[in-house]
């Protein structure tokens, strides 16, 4: 299915649906944790969540994967309460909305993996695939109000950085026994109000 | 990877104020700055590839 319809100067990437996981054997994003997981754990991995996941090639080379699940984002019930006692300062717009309190579990698309070739990073390919999840989700599941990820977050790598640049906002403190942290964006509807 | 293996609890307290408030902004389209140039930074990248989706 296309897209988009670009002329010829544009770089075309091509994402195709993948269930055999042995065509990225040749396919190294150079973090090893990463590498690792997809050589030797993700066919187990899409043997049982069947989660989509993608090759992305431009050309005949493939330079990202990227695996999308489905997710929700729950809201602690007490915040509320904490926002009305002041105990966490309230919201600066639509307090007076009585639907701004009522809903306390979203559906989401989650970014499960995305690792982009070592060789071809900095070049926007990451962002590039960031808003074609972003397009796909809202296409697809237009009920879907958020994306979310697992930021991986260790001493030697941190994918924190760019998905705050994807703007992406952390739902949580990081946390020592976690080597990832959770971060969601959400996805904008409408178009900005100048 | 153990991403997506992590234990989820709820969001609370700033974190899911802050929610709100975006999702609140998303909705009626009253987008703050960074949000409007994360749309303005989409549109640029997308101007240098094209996505086929199969």
């Amino acid at each position: 299915m296309l897209s988009g319809n670009k002329e010829e100067e544009y770089i075309n990437l091509v994402f195709e649906r993948i269930d055999d996981a042995s065509v990225l054997s040749n396919f190294y994003c150079g973090i090893d944790e990463m590498d690792e997981f997809i050589h030797n754990k993700l066919q187990d991995y899409l043997n049982k969540t069947g989660c989509d996941t993608y090759t992305i090639k431009q050309g005949d080379e493939i330079v990202a994967m990227l695996s999308l699940g489905e997710d929700t984002l729950s809201l602690d019930d007490d915040d509320k309460d904490d926002m009305r006692s002041g105990f966490v300062p309230k919201p600066n717009i639509a307090l007076d909305n009585k639907d701004f309190f009522s809903e306390k579990e979203f559906p989401a698309i989650e970014i499960a993996y995305l690792a982009v070739k070592k060789e071809k990073r900095k070049q926007g390919i990451g962002e590039y695939i960031i808003s074609q999840v972003e397009e796909k989700a809202q296409r697809d599941n237009p009920e879907c109000e958020f994306l979310t990820v697992e930021a991986y977050k260790t001493k030697k790598y941190s994918a924190v950085g760019f998905y705050s640049k994807c703007d992406f906002t952390p739902a949580e403190v990081p946390l020592s026994y976690k080597d990832t942290l959770r971060m969601y964006k959400v996805l904008h509807p409408t178009s900005p109000q100048e | 990877m153990l991403g997506i293996e992590s234990p989820r609890k709820p969001i609370s307290g700033k974190f899911a104020k802050e929610l709100r408030e975006a999702l609140v902004r998303a909705r009626t389209g009253n987008l703050n700055q960074s949000e409007k140039e994360s749309i303005r930074r989409s549109e640029k990248i997308s101007r240098k590839y094209n996505a086929i989706w199969k």
